[in-house]
């Protein structure tokens, strides 16, 4: 699972390391023979063979094919093709939120670890960073916003820590009912303030 | 063509009227009743937002209810203060003030997503929609300092013996009915509340349910194919059993009404394996018509000291049991208000569907709970399965643009 946050906290969302990144994070959905399709590879095949009793051996090529395209996103990070445009910057900081609540948090990417909560706390943790790297931008546009944002982001958090036990991320079915629904407002609300960021940023502060 | 019994009766029908009512037959133990209307229920663009009481219960009434609603049930999330709650609150009543209006949404011009969705066009019309506000027995757990203020009769929904709760589907701290002419009203309705609300409550429930129009005349049916609130209290009679008025009842709960909602799935393959004779001795009623089995027209009132053992409509028929017409249960009457309702199929390929039920009243334990409680293992049990919904307390009326939901309860 460290790997995955990892993954996560690299702010890979909206498809944005392309074909590349697909070889590392992609799910089986959409695949010809879903689960058994040899297109499906890297860090949720690998959760998958964990999960559903295959062996080592059956796994260790997965795990090297995985070394191998991971270095190959690493090596092509600063190519137009993976990098990409830099104005995506600004949709970036609502997308990593946008895509944790419809891909984690619905359970649709879920190969058996059922590690929503701890995969979304990873994306609000980059969502910081990049808020950070558009903050100016934003600050001299409405100056509140930041703040309402950060302080949405810490009750996100917040709730997400609260779906642990014994300070251990848990399996998402195993979570209460009212603590899934803390983390459903807290998510909605931080997305609600999110989404004015990315029009904002189309028009300059005198508009 | 709208004319009544008692005009017949004193010849003053005449020609194709006339000649269609003198093929009924008075059977005796009928008595004519207030006239019966053809007409189908009357659709309004708009219905008041403001006013003592809140509107979606006898605003229009049950005879005239939109012919589209969604009942959804709320959760306020762990971590909402007192002062969130008031917020909450005046955000209800301000996107309930503008909807149940229509007009423009305001523009906010190309720094933000739009304030509307466009689900209805640019310019949002009322369409006929009201929203009505209940609290469950919940909020006045210690959260919010409220306990002292619960109104006397609310508390959980009870399990009667024939049910199936499922958790999933029960209770809530809040409710909020919906109704409108138009479905997309609905949805339109749901999304904006949701939009404005989303960090604070969360949805436990919801479901969608329709009217069906007069088929071919009368109260709307049910899924079972009976007419269904045929005997609801109208008028004056109404306000007098649906508004609390009891000085023992908080001050700020003047005004209101107890919710009872209870989503009950019909088990339709089975029921049209049933003989008709079945399905009407279980009802009390002719499932053609909707008249009492002892009379000739769906308004007619059954008359049960002609009939006290129960030969022409059985003792343990539905409406029998459900409304005995004695002087002492004349105050357990309550005002139906409910909807058809589909959602798919089970997992042997039966469809799930059913029956909304929604009943306002003054006192839930004197009259809701009186009368299912007389229904208890009635021989209607083995074809409806009672699964979901939940007690609430329907708010006073926002009574002017400086009110807001539960002011008086909150402040």
């Amino acid at each position: 699972m460290s790997a995955q946050l990892d993954w996560e906290r690299v702010g890979a969302s909206y498809d944005s390391f392309g074909d590349e990144g697909l070889a590392v994070d992609g799910l089986p959905a959409g695949l010809p023979n879903g689960v058994n399709d040899k297109d499906f590879t890297g860090l949720h095949r690998i959760e998958y063979g964990l999960y559903h009793g295959q062996s080592a051996a059956q796994l260790l090529p997965v795990v090297d094919r995985l070394s191998a395209d991971v270095a190959t996103v690493q090596k092509d990070l600063t190519t137009d093709d993976e990098a990409g445009d830099a104005t995506n910057l600004p949709l970036r900081v609502h997308e990593i939120l946008e895509d944790a609540l419809r891909d984690h948090l619905s359970g649709i990417d879920n190969q058996g670890a059922g590690m929503a909560y701890a995969e979304t706390y990873a994306d609000s943790q980059v969502t910081r960073v990049v808020l950070g790297e558009v903050a100016p931008l934003v600050n001299a546009r409405i100056p509140t916003l930041v703040p309402t944002i950060t302080a949405q982001l810490d009750t996100l958090q917040a709730a997400l820590l609260a779906t642990q036990s014994d300070g251990h991320w848990q399996q998402a079915a195993a979570v209460s009912w009212a603590a899934r629904q803390r983390v459903d407002a807290a998510i909605g609300a931080v997305l609600e303030s999110l989404s004015i960021e990315p029009d904002l940023l189309e028009v300059p502060p005198t508009h | 063509m709208s004319f009544s019994r008692r005009d017949f009766l004193k010849g003053a029908v005449v020609g194709a009227a006339g000649t269609a009512l003198t093929g009924g037959v008075l059977i005796g133990g009928a008595h004519a009743d207030a006239s019966s209307t053809d007409t189908a229920p009357a659709a309004h663009d708009a219905y008041p937002f403001h006013g003592p009481y809140q509107s979606g219960i006898l605003t229009p009434g049950p005879a005239d209810k939109q012919n589209y609603s969604t009942f959804a049930a709320y959760d306020i999330v762990e971590g909402t203060t007192k002062n969130n709650v008031i917020d909450l609150m005046k955000t209800l009543t301000q996107r309930a003030r503008f909807l149940a209006a229509g007009g423009t949404p305001p523009d906010l011009g190309v720094s933000q997503p739009p304030s509307d969705s466009d689900i209805l066009g640019p310019q949002v019309p009322a369409d006929g929609l009201t929203v009505t506000l209940g609290i469950g027995s919940s909020l006045f757990d210690d959260r919010f300092g409220l306990t002292a203020q619960k109104p006397e009769k609310l508390t959980l929904m009870k399990a009667f013996p024939n049910d199936s709760p499922d958790p999933a589907w029960l209770h809530g701290d809040l409710s909020l009915q919906l109704c409108a002419n138009h479905p997309d009203t609905i949805h339109h309705t749901i999304r904006d509340i949701a939009k404005h609300t989303r960090g604070i409550i969360q949805p436990r429930w919801k479901i969608e349910g329709y009217n069906s129009p007069p088929r071919p005349t009368g109260t709307s049916r049910n899924l079972l194919g009976f007419k269904d609130g045929t005997a609801n209290p109208t008028g004056t009679e109404a306000q007098s059993l649906v508004w609390v008025d009891d000085p023992a009842e908080p001050a700020w709960a003047q005004g209101g009404s107890y919710q009872v909602i209870r989503i009950i799935r019909m088990l339709v393959e089975f029921w049209d394996r049933v003989s008709i004779n079945e399905q009407e001795t279980m009802f009390g009623r002719r499932r053609d018509s909707g008249a009492p089995l002892d009379g000739n027209n769906e308004f007619d009132t059954p008359n049960y000291k002609a009939d006290p053992h129960g030969n022409v409509i059985p003792l343990d028929a539905h409406i029998r049991l459900a409304n005995p017409r004695t002087p002492q249960t004349e105050n357990q009457r309550i005002i139906r208000r409910s909807y058809n309702y589909d959602l798919g199929v089970d997992t042997n390929g039966n469809i799930q569907a059913g029956h909304i039920f929604v009943a306002y009243q003054q006192d839930i334990q004197r009259q809701f709970e009186t009368i299912q409680s007389r229904l208890i293992n009635e021989p209607l049990i083995d074809y409806v399965q009672p699964f979901g919904g939940g007690y609430f307390y329907a708010l006073p009326g926002v009574t002017d643009t400086d009110d807001w939901y539960a002011r008086r309860l909150l402040t």
